[in-house]
């Protein structure tokens, strides 16, 4: 049954390092590397195989071609043994040399002598299906897994052990507490000692604004585990390939005079100044009627739309008029305007490129007008900062990268409070039971009966409740009853 | 013991054979026996005593909050109570007429013993059932390929009836012992006989028995009663029947409505209990049994909420031919004299002559997680248990399950699967679930809170929910059918035209909105959206309405509701939709749980002993946790695929 073969998986991401981890669980798991692992140096000398090592010991030794003999690589190799490893089964762990050759010659060996490969997620999914982590912390090693960034890192670490839990069943517990005093308005006539409506509106109020605080910090929690995102616009051959070079910090963009050179979207990972990005350079934006280019304009637009930040560069040699409104607002305004109204306020820049071509009166000027043609356009609002770069020479470099450090730091909390919602799926909760939490307020302001509210707030808690695994209601009644009388 | 040993005992007969047995007959026993012999089948019905059949030894009511629901929702599968109640109706209220829809709640006073010659008289001309006074001592199984059957049952004087099913609807009879003060008799509630060794037998069978107390407060004379000192509480003429017939008929149930009355206990009241809380037998230690936290005494309430001075007391009548009054509130095991004191203490009540007294009754009952969601044991094939046995307190909870079993008694001589309704549908589906999927450590009573899907299961819509369930069961008549079906319809177009009908904005609309407090409309709005605003009601809006088809109470309340509702409806609609996704994942009873990877050990044990019928079911299971539901849901489509590959 494929459900007993183990499964195995590199654990360190692709690419090129100095060691790959590939890690294998399961039933059979040692005897499957006991046949392409002969142990070398052990611990122990009693230790001739992979069998004979206790859990949580390396060895050191070579990885073979069962049927040849031949010798893929030199590795260590570590043994866990059930239930104390990650997945609660067997599990080995071998370090190997890098590269994606080596690696994958080592699972298929793997895989050719009883191994077969996971499934995505499959080791989390087994460590939570044998009880190892519960349903938050499985989301939070995903998480884990994915962040790139030291500071990702600790907020995961955080909601591993259980902060974010441990907000969202305080805010439960609250929750809960009025809606057993709304159910005694609603089952019982006339108790006097509970809750009035008011009352329970006010209290919704405090907890609403601790689920607020939940869903916001997501905005930073998003970009601490998925990057923040940055794009680079502008007409074509307004700089912005040479700018993404200069941020990433290495040639990855061709950079030519030809306009139109970029034609489709191009995406570069880096770190500003301890920032996870996504650097994303876009087609130049004009009319064409090449099909190819076109296509790569109008993911220059689906681009813009994840933009946390968008730099609309403007080549200083498209606006050199001596006087009056540069050239470039009357020829490419229109282009402008189709991205300025994608993104969200304060996510835009105008930058003013290729400054080494221009005195630097000339270039403020050409800012200026710009900025304020853009304003009374009625697309001010859109603009968080403005400036002057040049790639060649890095003049206004300083203003992105302050400008990327700022956005991230002041997007939701800052340092003081570390609840960060990192993962899609806590956020939809949370944004489900607020909105519920919200309508269970204005029902308690109006003439809405009480008992549409305690229903709105039974189904808020559910939705909590998916993220802790909790069930709400086995301890109604005994709520109810050890804090009221009740005669009838 | 089987019947060939059961013939052996002295002064036994052979009594002759019965599809069905039913064994007590109280409000469940009825209603299972009626089911049993409407769907043809041979029906025997035994009580203690003929005189008491359906009778209530408690309150002189019927219905109430969340069990008014139940009322209906029996009604509306086509039991017996929600007709006889309004038969023998004296006052009738529909509580809870401040609050919303959702628990609006029909309460009637009942004639009791107007009530219990009618059932009896009711019984005795249904075709194919017998009602016979005997008590059923034991029940006789058999031996079938592994598994135990029911077969039969034995009475006290040697009747031996063999049977294919059996329903035990004991109420509070088996081994009852009665309490007053220092005073313990052998003896069923209303100084009726106790039931003696039928407990033994079901234990005998593997039916763990529990021991439960209830109580109930003494009656007076109302002649000595000073009715000026009491709030009268009068009852409402408008209330509509609980039987959905006579409320398509427009037959309401009471001519002449009888009050009710209300007072407080005085610090005499506190004084005296105070002064006696040594002789009462909750606190000197002779009650064993688990009281009801819902219904306590009079001295637990006192014990209990030591800050609260007084509590409310109902004055109520027990029929139309006799002065008897019931005090409800004021239910009590302390001893007769301190029962004087007490009741003399009240307002109006100082010359009171009581003609009953007060008592706590002790009872065995069984733990109701040995029942399978059918109400049938788990342990023995083909018998059923329904009502206070299971654990549950009051007539309406066990009429319900009494319906449920006796519907089940048939489908199982049938070899048909059990009809079960879940929590989303009915009270009657959330009383069952939690009995035996959670058991109860008290006598359980129904509330509203209990049901997750509250603004769903309301008493108007009862029938909507449940009569195309009775009407397959064979239980609603044709004839009844096609009048539910019309008002379905009617119901239907109703919200249809409000939904269509846009009123343009006038200043007679304006001024109907300004004068309700609502914002007056600058262009044209639907009926159906001016309804959604809470404080407009859709009979303050037939001015406006011209074209208003003149309809039924009954159709205009559910069209309100439903519309009103609307947005929260959906909301709880798509809660049931998750709900029901694990309801029809359908566990096998022979499931490996030992085997299945992953499960918690606590889970194996808890699951094997159990034997969920579905992942629903033991997903509430106390023990088995989200992360075991997600093993199952993974070992159910790891099973459902290698079946399919294995073709």
């Amino acid at each position: 049954m494929t459900n007993d073969l183990p499964f195995c998986a590199p654990a360190t991401p692709p690419g090129v390092g100095g060691i790959s981890v590939i890690r294998m669980s399961g039933r059979y798991a040692i005897a499957v590397a006991d046949r392409i692992f002969c142990v070398l140096r052990a611990s122990d000398s009693a230790v001739k195989s992979v069998a004979d090592m206790p859990g949580y010991t390396m060895s050191f030794g070579r990885i073979f071609e069962p049927g040849s003999n031949r010798i893929i690589d030199e590795a260590v190799l570590s043994v866990f043994r059930a239930p104390h490893s990650y997945t609660g089964e067997d599990m080995v762990e071998i370090s190997c040399h890098g590269g994606t050759a080596v690696r994958q010659e080592v699972l298929r060996v793997l895989c050719e002598n009883g191994a077969r490969p996971a499934d995505p997620g499959e080791f989390t999914k087994v460590a939570f299906l044998s009880g190892k982590i519960d349903l938050t912390q499985a989301e939070a090693v995903m998480d884990i897994i994915s962040a790139e960034s030291a500071e990702a890192l600790r907020v995961s670490e955080i909601q591993l052990l259980g902060a974010l839990k441990n907000e969202i069943r305080a805010i439960s517990e609250k929750l809960y507490d009025i809606f057993a005093q709304l159910e005694m308005l609603v089952e019982f006539e006339e108790e006097d000692e509970a809750i009035t409506r008011n009352q329970a509106e006010l209290r919704l109020r405090d907890y609403l604004d601790r689920l607020s605080t939940l869903e916001d910090s997501y905005a930073k929690g998003r970009l601490l585990s998925e990057k923040m995102t940055v794009v680079l616009a502008g007409v074509p051959n307004s700089g912005k390939s040479s700018l993404l070079n200069r941020l990433a910090g290495y040639d990855r963009a061709i950079v030519t005079p030809i306009a139109g050179t970029t034609r489709d979207t191009l995406e570069v990972s880096t770190s500003i100044r301890g920032v996870p990005v996504r650097l994303i350079d876009t087609a130049g934006l004009r009319e064409t009627a090449d099909e190819i280019e076109r296509l790569g304009i109008s993911r220059a637009y689906d681009a813009a739309k994840e933009a946390d930040l968008l730099l609309w560069l403007v080549s200083s040699a498209d606006c050199a008029t001596d006087d009056g409104e540069p050239e470039w607002i009357q020829s490419h305004f229109s282009q402008f305007e189709e991205v300025a109204n994608i993104i969200g306020d304060r996510r835009l820049a105008i930058l003013i490129s290729k400054s080494d071509l221009v005195n630097e009166q000339q270039a403020e000027r050409m800012l200026d007008s710009i900025v304020s043609a853009i304003q009374s356009g009625g697309l001010g609002e859109k603009i968080r900062f403005s400036g002057v770069v040049s790639a060649y020479t890095q003049e206004g470099i300083h203003i992105i990268v302050d400008a990327v450090k700022d956005i991230y730091d002041s997007t939701g909390m800052t340092g003081q409070s570390e609840l960060l919602l990192m993962n899609n799926r806590h956020f939809e909760q949370i944004r489900k039971a607020k909105d519920k939490v919200n309508q269970a307020i204005i029902s308690l302001s109006d003439q809405t009966p009480t008992e549409v509210s305690c229903s709105l707030i039974r189904l808020a808690m559910d939705d909590l409740g998916e993220i802790t695994g909790d069930s709400v209601s086995d301890t109604l009644v005994d709520t109810i009853f050890s804090r009221f009388c009740i005669g009838k | 013991m089987t019947v060939e040993e059961a013939l052996l005992q002295k002064g036994a007969y052979e009594a002759g054979h019965f599809d069905v047995l039913v064994v007590g007959a109280g409000h469940a026993g009825c209603e299972a026996a009626v089911a049993a012999a409407r769907s043809g089948m041979r029906t025997a019905l035994f009580t203690l005593h003929l005189d008491s059949l359906a009778n209530l030894p408690c309150n002189p009511s019927i219905g109430g909050t969340a069990k008014g629901q139940l009322v209906r929702e029996i009604d509306a599968l086509g039991g017996l109570m929600g007709e006889m109640a309004d038969a023998c109706a004296i006052q009738t209220r529909m509580l809870n007429r401040s609050k919303g829809a959702a628990v609006f709640s029909p309460r009637a006073q009942i004639d009791r013993s107007r009530y219990s010659r009618k059932m009896k008289g009711m019984l005795e001309r249904i075709d194919g059932l017998e009602i016979r006074q005997g008590e059923i001592v034991k029940l006789l199984v058999d031996q079938e390929s592994g598994t135990t059957c029911i077969c039969g049952a034995v009475t006290r004087s040697g009747a031996v009836y063999t049977a294919s099913a059996v329903v035990v609807c004991s109420g509070t009879y088996m081994q009852s012992r009665i309490i007053m003060g220092e005073v313990i008799i052998e003896s069923g509630p209303d100084n009726l006989f106790p039931s003696i060794g039928l407990s033994g037998s079901l234990a005998d069978l593997g039916l763990p028995i529990q021991r439960f107390k209830t109580g109930t407060p003494v009656r007076l004379n109302a002649r000595k009663v000073d009715f000026s000192r009491m709030e009268i509480q009068p009852g409402e003429d408008d209330m509509p029947p609980f039987s959905f017939v006579h409320e398509m008929n427009d037959l309401r149930p009471v001519r002449t409505q009888m009050p009710c009355w209300t007072i407080w206990t005085t610090d005499e009241t506190r004084r005296i209990i105070r002064d006696n809380l040594s002789r009462s037998p909750l606190f000197s230690g002779t009650i064993e049994g688990t009281g009801p936290r819902y219904c306590p005494s009079i001295e637990d309430k006192f014990v209990k909420f030591k800050d609260k001075e007084r509590h409310q007391v109902f004055v109520e009548p027990m029929g139309e031919d006799t002065c008897e009054l019931y005090l409800q509130g004021m239910s009590t095991s302390m001893p007769e004299d301190v029962q004087i004191q007490m009741v003399r203490s009240l307002p109006g009540l100082e010359n009171a002559v009581i003609q009953r007294s007060a008592y706590a009754i002790e009872y065995d009952c069984i733990d109701p997680t040995a029942l399978f969601p059918s109400l049938e044991s788990k342990s023995v094939a083909g018998l059923f248990c329904a009502g206070q046995i299971n654990g549950s307190s009051g007539y309406e909870e066990a009429a319900a399950q009494g319906l449920v079993a006796g519907i089940n008694a048939v489908r199982f001589i049938r070899g048909e699967s059990p009809f079960i309704l879940d929590r989303s549908e009915a009270y009657v589906g959330v009383l069952i679930d939690d009995l035996v999927t959670k058991g109860t450590q008290e006598p359980y009573r129904m509330m509203t809170s209990r049901a997750e899907y509250r603004l769903f299961l309301r008493q108007d819509n009862a029938d909507a929910r449940l009569t195309p369930h009775g009407y397959r069961l064979g239980l609603i008549s044709e004839a009844r059918y096609m009048l539910f079906k019309s008002k379905q319809a009617a119901i239907e177009a109703e919200i249809k035209r409000l939904r269509q009908t846009v009123l343009p904005p006038s200043d007679a609309l304006n001024a109907l909105l300004i004068s309700r407090s609502s914002t007056p409309v600058s262009s044209g709005v639907s009926m159906a959206d001016l309804l959604k605003r809470p404080e407009i009601k859709y009979k303050d809006l037939h001015t406006v309405d011209t074209n208003r088809p003149k309809l039924n109470e009954a159709i205009t309340f559910t069209v309100e509701v439903d519309i009103k509702y609307e947005g929260y409806l959906k909301l709880e609609k798509q809660k049931i939709d998750k709900f029901k996704a694990l309801e029809v994942r359908t566990l096998s009873l022979n499931t490996p749980y030992e085997e299945i990877k992953g499960l918690r050990i606590e889970a194996q044990q808890k699951l094997s002993k159990f034997r969920p019928i579905s992942l629903g079911q033991a997903s509430r299971i106390s023990g088995v946790s989200p992360a075991d539901v997600a093993v199952l849901l993974v070992y159910l489509d790891a099973k459902k695929r290698s079946a399919a590959r294995n073709g």
